[in-house]
């Protein structure tokens, strides 16, 4: 009866039970917070522009990002995904979403920066619709929780286009 | 050879009666945890609602032992879900996020190129041979939550069987220690018996819930003297069920290891 199995067994279920429930307040907790981040992308240069031999556009582009997203990481956060899209509408496609850049920032310390890059993955279009394009950069972010529920948010930033003829 | 002895004689005196009560309630459990695993099946809409990450192609943000739960809605895919996938002629699906997404304007499908956080370039190499893009079919739900190190426990027992049986071994071993003490102790079980035995280490609050009103319908109903066997097998039966819902084959997905 009070022997040692039962003891570690009781002992082993409320310290499980205790650990559930923190996890999951932790988890909770998330929701009070009302994040209000910001950031502002510009476009620096189009490096080149050119049709890929199999007949879709391609670009290549110099961005500066700067964004402020501490207000993202609370006490449950392990990290923050970000990245960068270009999101735009061709005849063929109702919606295109091309990553061009990404990151992910480990601590609090680091949601306030500034970046000078260019797209780290490829701009490319299903097809050669991208002359002259007018597209939306989205700056997405993905927060990663030490446990629970996943959080996702973006914010659009709108008026970019790109040059009439290749370069 | 005490022990052994003794042993047998718990064994032989266990009557025909309480070994079906035991075999019904055991049954129960076993069937319960099934109705939980395919009611979350139902609910979530993916045929693997949990998945388990095998390695570390997303680190840092999950790791290998991680529990990830899947969802799979009618909502359009979009860049910077963590999807899982599979690919045809790969048997073990892949956990990654989408980065790329073209939407047809006429029907509404979806081209998808996904990449590992911690992979240096995007899939394509992993699908198929002249694979570019994943359709909606190939996707069998996305990541909306996150429990860290749960995972570890299928991940052993899959790699290390031994351990499987050691423990599977245990639990009978300690029922049969149960069954010996329990006509002696009856009146301290029932005043243990307030606290839940069979808890947790399953997969959630419902199913711990459920086990634990299944060992309060086995006391109320069987003989006094046979509470202690009651809630002892409500415990090990908590595992059983454990496993039961660990060995489904859907089970564990794999990140795809770092090129």
């Amino acid at each position: 009866m009070h022997s040692f199995g039962y003891r570690l067994n009781a002992l082993l279920t409320f310290a499980v039970t205790i650990l559930a429930l923190m996890c999951a307040m932790g988890s909770l907790s998330d929701n009070l917070n009302t994040p209000s981040p910001s950031a502002e992308i510009q476009i620096m240069n189009i490096n080149w522009f050119q049709k890929q031999p199999q007949g879709n556009d391609e670009v290549s582009l110099t961005m500066n990002i700067s964004a402020d997203l501490q207000s993202l990481f609370t006490w449950n956060t392990k990290q923050v995904f970000i990245f960068v899209a270009a999101e735009y509408e061709t005849p063929k496609n109702s919606l295109n979403q091309v990553s061009l850049w990404d990151a992910i920032i480990p601590a609090k310390e680091h949601a306030k920066f500034w970046i000078h890059t260019s797209n780290k993955y490829r701009f490319v279009d299903q097809g050669n619709n991208l002359r002259g394009k007018k597209f939306n950069l989205t700056l997405h972010w993905h927060v990663m929780p030490k446990t629970g529920k996943m959080f996702a948010d973006k914010l659009v930033m709108t008026g970019y286009s790109l040059p009439e003829e290749y370069r | 050879m005490g022990w052994i002895g003794d042993t047998v004689d718990s064994i032989k005196s266990i009557q025909i009666r309480q070994l079906l009560t035991q075999a019904v309630s055991l049954g129960m459990i076993v069937t319960s945890a099934l109705i939980i695993w395919k009611a979350l099946m139902c609910i979530t809409g993916s045929e693997s609602p949990v998945v388990v990450v095998l390695s570390g192609s997303m680190e840092p943000g999950f790791k290998r032992g991680d529990i990830l739960f899947l969802h799979m809605s009618k909502d359009p895919i979009r860049a910077g879900e963590i999807v899982v996938f599979n690919v045809d002629g790969r048997e073990i699906p892949i956990v990654h996020r989408v980065i790329k997404v073209h939407e047809r304007e006429d029907t509404g499908e979806v081209d998808v190129l996904t990449k590992g956080d911690n992979n240096y370039g995007d899939d394509r190499l992993l699908y198929a041979q002249g694979q570019l893009w994943l359709q909606r079919h190939h996707i069998m739900g996305r990541a909306v939550g996150f429990l860290p190190y749960v995972g570890w426990v299928t991940i052993i027992m899959t790699e290390k069987p031994i351990i499987k049986y050691i423990l599977i071994g245990a639990l009978g071993w300690y029922k049969l220690g149960r069954l010996k003490s329990g006509s002696r102790n009856v009146q301290k079980f029932q005043r243990r018996s307030s606290t839940p035995l069979a808890l947790q280490r399953s997969k959630g609050a419902t199913s711990s819930q459920k086990q634990k009103s299944q060992c309060r319908n086995a006391k109320a109903s069987a003989p006094q003297h046979w509470e202690g066997t009651n809630s002892s097998s409500c415990s090990a039966a908590a595992l059983i069920a454990q496993r039961c819902s660990a060995e489904k084959p859907p089970f564990p997905a794999e990140t795809m290891p770092q090129r």
